[in-house]
């Protein structure tokens, strides 16, 4: 679940354009949606056997080489269908039972 | 004053304090065990040395001084426990951060031949095969003198089995053949373990010292040259006597033509 969720957040990082690993892995834990970096590798990893992802390696003029990761078609066919998987599971969630602070609109 | 060594990380050359040094072998190591035998784990190991020599780049930020093991450190908890590398089977994840019980398990894989070279009187037969059963050392030596005694057929029997039996050299190896779960602490343990006998080994005397390599490491090595010959030489010889039994039963057979 939480791992479909990260599938989801690596995707639409993407969708702006093709990164490198370490850009996915800051990107994520600006938002606190990554913990330690190791779970990113064996993801991006099945991503890219499955499909949905490619990558090229890139020399850097800094640093070492790096491995820049980019949608495929596939990706982005499952993008969006993760996308609406996600807005309907919050809308799901969300109608349950109210957040306290959010005030009832009915 | 610190022993540094220099290492190639990503292209990029980093001088690393002697215990930084070992700490990021053994991290490297155990992040080796821990994806054997999962989809790409060269891929992800040579992109997490690359990531690695980005965040020493990071730590020194321009400063020309040997990494410290608190830098090290410090980065191999930003990348998390070797562990953390396992994709786990289930896609339904428990709290973020927070292990299953199951992992534990799962991870204790079989244990392995190797003998040791941590507990070993002589070549670290004993030890190894203890480990493998999961019995007490003293148990498998007493075995061997018995069979000593009684047979006569321990020495050798010791000597092939030191001969086929390979040594312990790397921490993975010791994890494996203590068939212990392959995270960064048992890693570190083991490392550490492996500094006190070797600390222990130059204590005693060099006679000593020198007797047990050689029973350790020269015999072994000649044995299995000398274990190879002999396989090749049973092999020559039976080709040969295949040839010569051939060649006399086609003279007969050419005799019996020239007698009728």
């Amino acid at each position: 679940m939480r791992k479909g969720v990260l599938e989801l957040c690596i995707l639409r990082i993407l969708r702006k354009g093709e990164a490198y690993t370490s850009d996915i892995v800051d990107a994520l834990k600006a938002v606190d949606l990554l913990v330690v970096e190791g779970t990113i590798y064996p993801l991006l990893t099945r991503m890219k056997n499955a499909g949905t992802l490619t990558y090229r390696w890139a020399e850097s003029s800094s640093g070492p080489p790096r491995k820049y990761y980019d949608l495929t078609p596939e990706g982005e066919a499952l993008l969006a269908e993760l996308e609406s998987a996600w807005d309907q599971f919050v809308a799901s969630v969300n109608s349950l039972d109210p957040a306290p602070s959010t005030s009832r609109t009915s | 004053m610190m022993e540094t060594r220099s290492i190639s990380l990503g292209n990029l050359l980093f001088p690393m304090e002697l215990p930084a040094f070992e700490r990021l072998g053994a991290y490297l190591d155990a992040l080796r065990l821990a994806l054997r035998g999962s989809d790409g784990a060269d891929d992800i190991v040579k992109e997490v040395e690359y990531r690695m020599a980005e965040l020493f780049q990071d730590a020194l930020a321009g400063a020309s001084r040997a990494l410290h093991l608190e830098d090290v450190e410090r980065i191999c908890a930003q990348l998390g426990d070797p562990s953390d590398f396992q994709e786990a089977p289930d896609s339904y994840d428990a709290a973020p951060g927070r292990r299953r019980a199951g992992d534990e398990g799962q991870q204790r894989g079989r244990r392995r031949w190797y003998r040791d070279p941590d507990e070993r009187v002589l070549a670290g037969v004993a030890s190894g095969i203890a480990y493998r059963f999961g019995v007490d050392p003293i148990v498998i030596r007493a075995l061997f003198i018995a069979l000593f005694v009684f047979t006569g057929t321990g020495v050798l029997f010791y000597l092939i089995l030191a001969a086929i039996m390979p040594m312990a050299k790397t921490a993975s190896d010791r994890l494996a053949m203590k068939g212990d779960p392959v995270t960064l602490e048992s890693i570190i343990d083991s490392m550490e373990s492996q500094i006190r006998s070797r600390r222990n080994g130059q204590a005693q005397r060099p006679w000593v010292q020198r007797w047990r390599n050689f029973v350790a490491q020269t015999l072994p090595e000649a044995l299995q040259v000398l274990g190879k010959g002999v396989l090749w030489t049973l092999l020559a010889i039976a080709v040969l006597s295949v040839l010569v039994l051939g060649a006399f039963i086609l003279s007969t057979a050419v005799g019996f033509n020239g007698l009728f």
